[in-house]
């Protein structure tokens, strides 16, 4: 549900302390910020998502790159790996999201967002997520969550429906074929967030090969991210 | 910077603003307004390496009135003789009456046209037959007798005070509607509005002659772009379009009325940039997808970057 925008909102962007040998290419998901949406659900899924990440690549005529992402846009990014391995140099998978066993339960909490959206609008979603934000512990988890709140302001009710309803039918690639993905890849997570649990980021660490996990517990944990992805991202080879 | 002339057009001439470089594409303005409306969205039509004619029908504008009623077909053949002129066919976009207008332009002359963008386009209603023939009893000759003229430095104030508001400063179709008020001060220009207005009431809807079924026979690559907000055009016209026009893509700006937007301007400019380019990929062979797409509010994003440069 988020955003180049709101990232840069919430202040928290492991982007920034790339350096000047790397060329970052960003861009806002499909019904996500600036970006168009259609109103089918099926178009939200993550594996759509990650063609959509070879689009950009191709129309950049980038034939090989390193790829990474934040929640869904580690799922996309997941997805864009198993599609095309060959392509990718390196994986950075920031809060990573809920899947395989706790897919089910964020999917039924999408549904009954998709609902609530329908019937209410979006009013109730912003109010109870920035009421949400102040409950949450990390304190970095709290200014993501109200960033993505306030960019809902600005959303199409039928958009944000459709991304709901297409996030509930996504979840990572089966753990198998990830045991097949010889990528170097970085795991980022965070404690205190159920939407992204640890168990999800430690199950990848395990399944994929050549896979290195950091845990932040606190803010100033978090904050130190542009540097370990830089460090990574300048060892590959 | 806007570089504007009087341009041949049949037995009339039209005036015309141009803007930016490369390829034409001919913009036409909605009832009652004229082309400075599409100065804003020139600009980003220059990105996309399009030089923007924008044309003021006759009778409004600089644009002198001809003889006759102002049906769409009447205001399409200036603009049709002014497409014969140019070097290469056209992308036409129109907005409200001028996507009406486009719309005549490629059913009559096709291949002169690269690609239509109907914007809101002004099409028959099918409900309210009745109510619509009314129109039959509004006489264009009022607007000569409406003693308007005498309040032109009033209006002239008044317009000048509005366009002066620092919120519509890039806000150019809010600007041409403000200038509204003293166009209408001219009796030529009220006639054509009474004019075009009456004959928009009595186009047909149905029968052969009727726009609805001729919609079908569109060879021309069209996007059509729907205001999500919009209250003067019925939100059943864009199934209605969609089912006539199956190959047509179809957007939505949906925080955008249907031409005074006040904060979202931008949104429904940003949108006009995004449909015209639909074009353009469909000839580097791009495909468009048959859904409906939305494209994004763009209001707070470019406020503040505009602010910080």
């Amino acid at each position: 549900m988020g955003s180049m925008r709101q990232e840069e909102e919430a202040g928290l962007l492991p982007w920034t302390g790339l350096d000047e040998r790397t060329c970052l290419v960003r861009w806002d998901a499909r019904g996500h910020g600036a970006s168009e949406a259609t109103l089918r659900e099926e178009d939200y899924r993550w594996s759509e998502l990650a063609r959509d990440l070879w689009g950009v690549a191709d129309a950049l005529e980038l034939s090989r790159v390193a790829i990474g992402g934040i929640s869904m846009g580690a799922g996309t990014a997941l997805h864009a790996a198993v599609l095309e391995p060959q392509r990718t140099r390196g994986l950075a998978l920031m809060a990573p999201p809920t899947a395989w066993g706790t897919r089910p339960r964020q999917a039924r909490l999408y549904r009954s967002s998709v609902k609530l959206v329908e019937r209410v609008g979006l009013g109730p979603f912003r109010f109870f997520g920035a009421l949400g934000s102040r409950m949450v512990g990390n304190q970095g988890v709290a200014r993501v969550t109200r960033s993505v709140m306030r960019g809902l302001a600005h959303a199409d009710p039928r958009a944000v429906a459709a991304a709901l309803r297409g996030a509930a039918l996504s979840d990572l690639p089966d753990p198998e074929r990830l045991e097949g993905l010889d990528v170097p890849t970085l795991i980022l997570a965070w404690k205190g967030d159920a939407s992204h649990p640890l168990s999800t980021a430690e199950a990848l660490a395990t399944r994929l090969p050549k896979a290195r996990l950091e845990v932040a517990g606190s803010l100033a944990e978090i904050e130190v991210w542009p540097e370990t992805l830089n460090s990574f991202l300048g060892g590959l080879p | 910077m806007s570089r504007h002339d009087d341009v041949p057009a049949a037995e009339t001439s039209l005036y015309c603003n141009e803007w930016g470089s490369g390829d034409p594409l001919i913009a036409l303005h909605p009832l009652a307004l004229e082309s400075t409306a599409f100065a804003g969205v020139a600009t980003r039509l220059d990105r996309l390496g399009l030089r923007t004619l924008a044309l003021d029908l006759p009778g409004f504008g600089c644009s002198p009135l001809v003889e006759g009623p102002l049906t769409p077909a009447a205001l399409a053949e200036p603009v049709i003789e002014f497409v014969r002129t140019l070097e290469r066919p056209p992308i036409l976009m129109g907005m409200s009456l001028g996507g009406r207008v486009a719309l005549e332009v490629a059913l009559r002359e096709p291949e002169r046209v690269r690609g239509l963008v109907l914007v809101a386009p002004y099409l028959p209603w099918r409900k309210r037959p009745r109510l619509f023939r009314m129109a039959h009893h509004l006489d264009p000759a009022w607007g000569e007798r409406l003693p308007l003229e005498h309040a032109w430095p009033l209006l002239k104030r008044t317009t000048d005070l509005l366009e002066g508001i620092p919120a519509l400063e890039h806000d150019w179709f809010a600007r041409a509607c403000v200038r509204v008020a003293y166009y209408l001060s001219c009796p030529a220009t009220r006639t054509a509005f009474f004019s075009a207005a009456r004959e928009l009431a009595l186009d047909p809807s149905e029968g052969p002659e009727g726009v609805w079924a001729r919609l079908r026979t569109i060879r021309v690559p069209t996007v059509v772009l729907w205001a999500g907000r919009d209250r003067l055009i019925p939100h059943a016209h864009a199934d209605a379009v969609a089912e006539l026009m199956p190959d047509a893509a179809r957007l939505e700006v949906a925080c955008s009325g249907h031409f005074v937007n006040f904060l979202h301007f931008r949104c429904m400019e940003h949108a006009m940039a995004l449909a015209t380019s639909r074009i353009l990929d469909a000839e580097r062979g791009r495909e468009w997808t048959s859904q409906p797409v939305l494209t994004p509010c763009v209001a707070g994003r470019e406020a503040s970057a505009e602010t910080a440069a």
